[in-house]
């Protein structure tokens, strides 16, 4: 889990993991990130779309542009501007055969 | 990082030596059978049957060819959702490239649009008006699953895989070997001997440049489900064919991967299938797959990109570069790339109208060309080709400097790319390039060379290209490649492709494949840099030399282990190597003393991720070792070795110790592993911390969040 941050402030979080990227294609897995600081809970998809919640109410979108980057072993994604300095947790989520799977929630530092 | 998603390794062994069953389907009625063993033979259709030679591996030089016996047709695959016919319609390929169906490179629901297929069971009854014959509506058949795999045409020639249409060792044909790796695959079930789903593709190319071709080709296995065979997951009879762009390996024990498992519409396959080796050029022709609708088995579609999310840096052959290093001295202080607009996925794609990237590096790097030398750089995408640039340091920046290049777009960081320098990536004066007219072959360049510079070394530069051979490095010589993504050397399957025999060999920038084993250093003071071994039939790297140095190097998808180390091969180093995704060990240490493996990747192994069996004094120091099957660490009967500040996870056992003595095991962080995160049994005097005095496990290691428990022990 590596943040970066742009000049402007933005953050930039590359996750490095087991998930399959082969895998994620041919079976259209509904993968999701969700990363967590605080009272803020964003869920990122690989479509691009990010949804956020300040806690425990409901998702609203965000204008994204959300995961920009999904190769093999590695996910980046942007996150939206609720987050700043500080430590925040990280999970990958999806679900197969119906059955929901989740990784572990990943600590790290922005 | 998620568990779950690491043990999907479901594999799938197709064309492999059959089982003898009591009964074989219906689509092999009046083909060949072999006499010694009553089984029909598996031939591809249209070519010749090819059978092992006395290596008994299919894929090597000595393979058998019988042109008496020519493969009929049994599977035929269409683009689309097609209905059953009597005939088996013509592939919508020959109808020309306009009326190939579209689809989108990804997953369906994020932005992808995968590809409909449709695969027949044929009867084999072809003629001229028939030529994919007609439907054959074996019940045998029914529930069978069929692959069906996607090839796509890099390199735009209209053909998968490597032909023989130009020069030999051009970067074209290095995009042909790149070709033989699917891009899609996809699992269905025969009803009614068709068989209809979808495959969903990885990689696509613009529509403004018309978008990628790609291939779709299926295969199967026949015969039922036999309890002994495979725990009842894999059909037990012989496989079926599409034409492929290879000879499938038939070797079963070299394609099953991990744990088999049924094979159901949502399994992975992983791998699809690999490869065999071909016995040389002129045999490889016959495979390459002709996109036009001429060969009546297959058939093609077209693939588009997604819309730009981002930039990347590539090689001139297409490879994404996750990191720059640079040598002090000219000319390897430079390198020149290319910036690229991709999709989510990867995939070279159309930038919107102003679409610009700032390259930000840390000093002293620089983009050097075509810009300005400057701290930052605005750089305009236009076109989906991407921009060249050329990065580099002053010559004589001083060894181990270290920085990164920050890739921006919109405010946005897009990419971080670490950079440094090492003297190790310097790059002498060569004395001999090849291909030349001196030195037309590797081998030819090494039995003539001589030290025509005077600087005391033997330096042969080799161009981009594929170079068919197999290479004895017998003299003390420097082989320079233009880098593992674009100088690769295939061998024949016979043995290594290339085997070290003199001290002091040193080998940088460059891929060998299909070789019996990839690598094989039996001399001392050997170096392997930036080298990848990539599925070789045994081992990627086997050293028996000794003092071996292997750095920033790759070993993957090797039948073996990514690296072995036995006999000789004492004091020897692999540091900063990628050892992935083989079907042995990543590395694999027997009976050796002194050795180091330092700051490795070791991911996705078939057969543990690190193994130490009766070693002394070795160290496995600050590796990633994870989702290996078996034990991340396994050390059998190994002494007076220092295990120190490695991360195991997602493998069976994070650390495993049976039988040893006087190891060190300390700071290492097992975490997230299925069974423990340390195991040991029959053990005695093993110290778990730095400091002083004998601790028992975990001590100074870290052990959580691992299933069955944290420490196990067991008559320690």
């Amino acid at each position: 889990m590596t943040p970066y941050r742009s000049v402007s402030g933005s953050i930039t979080l590359k996750l490095e993991g087991s998930f399959s990227r082969a895998d994620a294609v041919q079976l259209s897995l509904a993968l999701n990130v969700i990363v967590r600081q605080g009272r803020v809970r964003t869920r990122f998809d690989l479509a691009g779309n990010v949804f956020t919640s300040v806690g425990g109410r409901s998702e609203h979108p965000e204008p994204g542009p959300g995961v920009i980057g999904f190769a093999q072993r590695e996910i980046t994604l942007v996150l939206p501007h609720e987050f700043s300095a500080g430590q925040a947790l990280a999970q990958v989520v999806t679900a197969y055969r119906g059955e929901s799977i989740a990784s572990n929630w990943l600590s790290f530092a922005l | 990082m998620n568990q779950g998603i690491g043990i999907w390794s479901v594999v799938v062994a197709l064309l492999c030596v059959p089982l003898h069953v009591e009964a074989f389907s219906a689509v092999f009625d009046g083909d060949p059978v072999n006499p010694a063993t009553g089984v029909p033979y598996e031939m591809l259709p249209g070519l010749p049957l090819i059978q092992p030679g006395p290596d008994d591996v299919l894929g090597t030089a000595d393979d058998v060819v019988d042109s008496s016996l020519v493969g009929d047709i049994d599977l035929v695959v269409r683009s689309g959702a097609l209905a059953a016919t009597v005939t088996i319609p013509p592939p919508t390929a020959a109808v020309g490239r306009g009326a190939l169906p579209i689809g989108v490179a990804g997953p369906r629901g994020a932005g992808g649009t995968p590809l409909a297929f449709t695969v027949f069971l044929s009867d084999g009854k072809t003629s001229s008006t028939v030529p994919s014959g007609g439907l054959l509506a074996a019940p045998d058949m029914d529930g069978i699953p069929v692959i069906v795999a996607a090839f796509a045409d890099l390199d735009g020639d209209g053909f998968i895989g490597p032909t023989d249409h130009r020069p030999t060792n051009s970067m074209e044909q290095v995009l042909e070997v790149r070709e033989l790796d699917p891009v899609g695959r996809a699992v269905a079930l025969f009803d009614g001997g068709v068989v209809r789903g979808s495959v969903a593709i990885r990689t696509g190319r613009p529509g403004s440049q018309g978008g990628l071709t790609v291939a779709l080709t299926a295969l199967a296995r026949t015969g039922p489900l036999a309890a002994g065979f495979f725990e009842g997951h894999i059909p037990a009879g012989p496989g079926i064919s599409t034409a492929q762009p290879f000879l499938p390996q038939s070797d079963l024990s070299r394609l099953i991967r991990g744990q088999p498992a049924a094979l159901a519409l949502d399994t992975t396959i992983q791998p699809v299938v690999q490869f065999a080796a071909v016995p040389d050029f002129s045999a490889a022709q016959p495979f390459a797959l002709p996109l036009d609708g001429s060969v009546s088995t297959i058939d093609a579609a077209v693939v588009n990109s997604q819309s730009v999310t981002r930039a990347v840096l590539r090689s001139a052959v297409g490879a994404v570069v996750k990191e720059l290093l640079f040598g002090p001295a000219a000319p390897a202080n430079r390198q020149q790339l290319v910036l690229v607009p991709v999709d989510r996925w990867g995939n070279p794609g159309d930038p919107p109208p102003g679409f610009t990237v700032t390259l930000r590096a840390d000093p002293p790097l620089q983009a050097v060309g075509p810009f300005e030398a400057g701290g930052a750089v605005d750089v305009e995408l236009d076109v989906a080709e991407g921009v060249p640039v050329t990065f580099g340091v002053p010559v004589h920046t001083p060894d181990g400097t270290r920085g990164s290049l920050t890739l921006e777009q919109a405010g946005v960081v897009v990419g971080v790319l670490p950079y440094r320098v090492d003297a190790r990536a310097n790059r002498p004066e060569p004395d001999l390039s090849v291909p030349s007219q001196q030195a037309p072959s590797i081998q030819a360049a090494i039995d003539s060379i001589s030290d025509s510079n005077g600087d005391g070394l033997l330096v042969i530069n080799l161009e981009p290209g594929l170079y068919r051979e197999n290479v004895l490095a017998n003299r003390p010589v420097v082989l320079y490649g233009a880098g593992m993504d674009s100088t690769i050397l295939q061998g024949d399957g016979s043995a290594s492709v290339l085997r070290v025999t003199a001290s002091n060999v040193a080998v940088h920038g460059l891929t060998v494949l299909g070789g019996m084993d990839g690598f094989t250093l039996d001399a001392p003071a050997a170096l392997l840099a930036q080298t990848r071994a990539w599925r070789n039939l045994q081992a990627g790297v086997s050293v028996s030399g000794s003092a071996v140095r292997v750095w920033h190097a790759e070993s993957a998808d090797n039948s073996g282990s990514g690296l072995r180390l036995s006999k000789e091969a004492n004091d020897a180093t692999c540091s900063e190597t990628r050892l992935v995704d083989n079907h042995g060990a990543g590395a694999d240490l027997v009976r050796v003393r002194g050795s180091r493996l330092e700051q490795n990747f070791i991911a996705g192994n078939d057969n543990r991720g690190v193994r130490l069996i009766s070693v002394n004094a070795v160290t496995v120091s600050d590796n990633q070792i994870a989702d290996n099957l078996g034990s991340g660490i396994e050390l059998i009967g190994a002494q007076n070795s220092r295990i120190l500040g490695n991360l195991s996870t997602t493998n069976n056992n994070g650390l495993y110790l049976r039988k040893t003595t006087g190891n060190l095991i300390s700071a290492n962080v097992l975490d997230l592993n299925s069974r423990y995160g340390i195991a040991m049994r029959d053990g005695s005097g093993d110290d778990f911390s730095a400091a002083p005095g004998l601790q028992a496990a975990p001590g100074d290691n870290r052990s959580t969040n691992n299933i069955r428990g944290e420490v196990f022990t067991r008559r320690n």
